[in-house]
């Protein structure tokens, strides 16, 4: 009776339509590490490149394989691709997915759908958009180093910070906020060691790219997220950086409706050089430097009524009874609130002693 | 034609029926050059004769002859006495011997002279008596060969049974300790001893164990697969129900646990029933070491043993199927040094595979002065040459050895048999079907094992809620003396706690 009911059970799963997994041999397989993604909706431009990659036991060094293909759609292109090599192209291991700025305003989502429905890549992919160019002049731009390995150190050496976005963070907030922001990368010709370099952070409304925001801006972002980087303030005689950040918001409502947002930035600053002569005046100006970064970001943001740091959910948060209220205006509400700051600054000493200063 | 209706073992009890006389015991032990005769006087008195049977080589001549025959020969009351008399006084002390047995079936007879014993004839008797004057001539004591002993005793079985069981009394020397006796083995008649802690084992194993041996009815026992394999009914799994050990303190401290000790003559080993899962994975030395150090040990063992019976296998699900989820830079690796091989990797990691047993093979036949040296020129030089002739790449020798090593660790031999016959077949799946072949594997592997049972008690027993009783004891680990109160349920043993 088992007997016949496991054989009875092998015929009912082979009627699923479920078929074994392919196989394929890795030794003719190209690895791709990095997609990029151009062009208006209905003829994209799909770009594969692999990196530097090694050959043979010895691990001999060969050039990346950089292929680039056009389509009506992303599938189409790639599809086109994996006819152009000598190995089979793989997929698997993209980690980065590059997008042209023409086809960030046009709007990511196609992208993203591509890549939910792939089986190949993942929702771990990191995205990056390409200001004032193409993801392939990028990817071209940075073949000889490899854009997966200029990619990975602009992540971990990168002077505004660490704010990476994958796949699968892009669209939670984009559905839970209806905005997102994307690092941004530029191409520098004759930049050494590489032309590709950061270049703060695209705002993303409703899929398609609205704003660009560099230098202080993307500073202002970077602290109202808790992830200041390694940008380091003149302070008179000392030099200090932001270690820690974090933004409180509370909304002030009125008649329903949230009037009012106060926003509460707590820092934590260390001296990485030069003498501290007064602790408070030193704080007190951190506070007003990074406050005012943190109030113009948001206000940009008002102007184009993109909530990609996820202020509504704060204040929902902040305000529990009243959640759904907050959430439902939210979309009206944005654009009109009046931002109140305060900020909070706490120096480390040179002994590990905290001094404080007092709010304002 | 008659024998063929009665099936293959036709069985004649008694052995031989005829009567009980000098004529038959010699028609019986015709041919055989080692059997012996000797007429002795009774007392000086050339009329008073007296005939002494033995197989030399069996008996020992020293007591023969100081024991037996000396006084037989020198002591002047058994001339002078009358025939009756005569007999009682050399049943009852006249020769120095313990063993004395009266015998009136040829059966009994036969068996005593094979054994070692001498047998008496008077004439106008019908019984006989047999001397216990059998040679001792056997291996000594020594240390354990397969399980080595760092902290703690370093005896171990030998080939005779009552050695075997005088060390096992030496540890145990609780009165309760019961030794049944069966013999197996028409041709070999070989003495198998079941023991128990009377009050402590079940009952019911025990005579389980008894039944099972009673059964038993074949040639001879010359091997430990001639009781393992007819004591168990595991002849469709590769995996071992019965432990066993070489060690009489692990032996003692089965028997302390409710388990049923079996010992065999001519084999120097001990087998515990029933064998759960768990009892493979133990050491002698785990009550040794400080509680924390034997349970990492422990579970290292568990590790090794899901490594050996997975790597191969998911090796070749995911460089075969599934190659995102290798980490990149591995994935390059691999990829590098596999574009110089012309095999697939399914076929690298099998033939990697037997090429490890086949080395391994080599050396168990070799004698050991070379057989170490071939086994590592085997492996460097062979494995060396492999990679840099491309025909193996050198994460598959890598896998390959892992999980080979791995396997090594497992303290019983048989499990670790088992073991490298279920890897082999879960790379065959893992080569079909990739993770998805190797989880119907494992699954296929867990309900095997979940439907084995040793002596009535479920494999999975320590894991599981399957013989119905609470285990009241983790079985991963080896916690703290102090908190194993209690035996294992499993077993059902009849007392269930150990200690205050």
């Amino acid at each position: 009776m088992r007997w016949k009911l496991l054989a009875l059970a092998v015929c009912l799963s082979l009627l699923t339509g479920c078929a074994l997994p392919r196989s394929r041999e890795m030794g003719e397989t190209a690895l791709m590490r990095t997609l990029g993604v151009d062009g208006p909706a209905g003829r994209v431009t799909a770009t594969l490149s692999s990196g530097w990659r090694s050959k043979g036991v010895q691990g001999d060094q060969e050039p990346p394989l950089v292929l680039s293909a056009q389509s009506p759609s992303i599938s189409g292109a790639v599809l086109a691709m994996r006819g152009m090599s000598d190995s089979q192209v793989f997929c698997g291991h993209v980690g980065q997915l590059l997008l042209g700025e023409e086809l960030a305003c046009d709007g990511v989502w196609e992208v993203l759908e591509y890549v939910c429905r792939s089986e190949e890549l993942g929702l771990g992919t990191q995205l990056w958009l390409v200001q004032g160019g193409e993801a392939q002049d990028a990817m071209e731009a940075a073949k000889d180093q490899g854009v997966d390995r200029r990619l990975s150190a602009i992540q971990a050496n990168g002077e505004l910070g660490r704010l990476v976005c994958t796949v699968g963070e892009t669209i939670t907030a984009l559905l839970e906020d209806g905005s997102a922001y994307l690092p941004a990368l530029a191409v520098e010709e004759g930049r050494q060691p590489s032309p590709l370099t950061e270049r703060g952070y695209g705002v993303l409304k409703d899929g398609a790219l609205v704003l660009w925001l560099t230098d202080e801006s993307a500073r202002g972002l970077e602290l109202a997220q808790g992830r200041p980087g390694r940008e380091l303030l003149e302070v008179g005689d000392a030099v200090v950086r932001v270690e820690r950040s974090r933004l409180g918001c509370r909304p002030v409502l009125e008649d329903g409706k949230v009037r009012e947002l106060k926003l509460s930035l707590e820092l934590t600053v260390s001296v990485e050089q030069g003498i501290v002569q007064d602790p408070e005046v030193l704080c007190a100006q951190v506070e007003r430097e990074e406050l005012r970064k943190v109030l113009d970001t948001v206000a940009l943001l008002q102007d184009y009524g993109a909530d990609c740091l996820g202020l509504g959910r704060r204040a929902a948060l902040a305000c529990p009874l009243r959640s759904r209220q907050i959430l439902d205006g939210w979309a009206e509400d944005f654009p009109e609130l009046e931002l109140r700051g305060s900020c909070h600054a706490v120096l480390g000493g040179s002994h590990g002693e905290e001094v404080e200063h007092g709010r304002r | 034609m008659q024998q063929r209706e009665q099936g293959p073992h036709p069985r004649q009890d008694p052995r031989f029926p005829q009567p009980l006389t000098l004529e038959n015991l010699e028609g019986i032990f015709a041919d055989c050059a080692d059997f012996r005769r000797r007429e002795v006087c009774l007392g000086g008195d050339l009329e008073r004769r007296a005939v002494l049977c033995y197989v030399d080589g069996m008996a020992r001549g020293e007591r023969l002859n100081d024991y037996v025959l000396r006084p037989l020969a020198q002591d002047r009351t058994l001339a002078q006495r009358d025939p009756e008399e005569v007999w009682a006084l050399l049943e009852r002390g006249a020769l120095y011997n313990l063993g004395v047995q009266r015998r009136t079936e040829l059966d009994g007879v036969v068996n005593d002279v094979i054994r070692g014993s001498c047998v008496l004839f008077l004439p106008g008797r019908g019984d006989v008596l047999t001397f216990s004057v059998a040679t001792e001539e056997k291996r000594s004591v020594g240390e354990p060969t397969n399980e080595p002993a760092v902290k703690g005793a370093r005896d171990s079985f030998v080939e005779s049974l009552r050695t075997n069981t005088s060390l096992v009394r030496r540890r145990l020397a609780a009165p309760e300790l019961k030794v049944w006796e069966q013999m197996v083995g028409r041709q070999s008649l070989t003495n198998v001893d079941v023991v128990w802690l009377d009050g402590i084992a079940d009952p019911a194993m025990v005579k389980r164990v008894q039944e099972r041996l009673e059964a038993m009815d074949i040639d001879g026992i010359e091997s430990a697969g001639d009781l393992e394999e007819y004591l168990t009914d595991g002849w469709h799994s590769p995996f071992p129900l019965l432990p066993y050990t070489q060690r009489p303190d692990r032996f003692c401290r089965g028997l302390l646990d409710g388990r049923v000790g079996i010992l065999c003559d001519g084999l120097p080993m001990g087998w515990l029933a029933p064998g759960t899962l768990a009892e493979f994975f133990k050491t002698g030395q785990d009550r040794s070491y400080h509680w924390m150090v034997a349970s990492a040990l422990s579970l290292v063992r568990y590790a090794c043993m899901a490594l050996t019976l997975l790597l191969p296998g998911l090796y070749i699900a995911l460089v075969t199927f599934h190659p995102e989820a290798i980490p990149v830079r591995l994935a390059e690796s691999i990829a590098a040094a596999k574009q110089e091989v012309p095999f697939s990797t399914v076929f690298e990691v099998i033939i990697m595979l037997l090429a490890f047993e086949v080395l391994q093979e080599a050396g168990l036949r070799l004698p050991t002065p070379i057989g170490a040296t071939v086994s590592i020129l085997g492996g460097l030089v062979v494995g060396n040459a492999a990679v840099q002739a491309h025909i193996v790449s050198p994460a598959v020798l890598i896998a390959v050895a892992i999980a080979g090593v791995a396997g090594y660790t497992q303290p019983s031999q048989d499990l670790a048999g088992a073991l490298r016959l279920w890897r082999l077949l879960l790379a065959v799946l893992a080569s079909l079907a990739g993770v998805f072949g190797l989880a119907m594997g494992c699954g296929g592997l867990i309900c095997h094992l979940a439907r084995l049972e040793s002596f009535g008690v479920p494999y999975l027993a320590p894991f599981t809620a399957g013989a119905g009783v609470e285990s009241h004891r983790p079985n991963l680990i080896r916690p703290p003396l102090k908190t194993l109160k209690w035996r294992d349920g499993a077993k059902h043993t009849r007392n269930r706690r150990n200690q205050r």
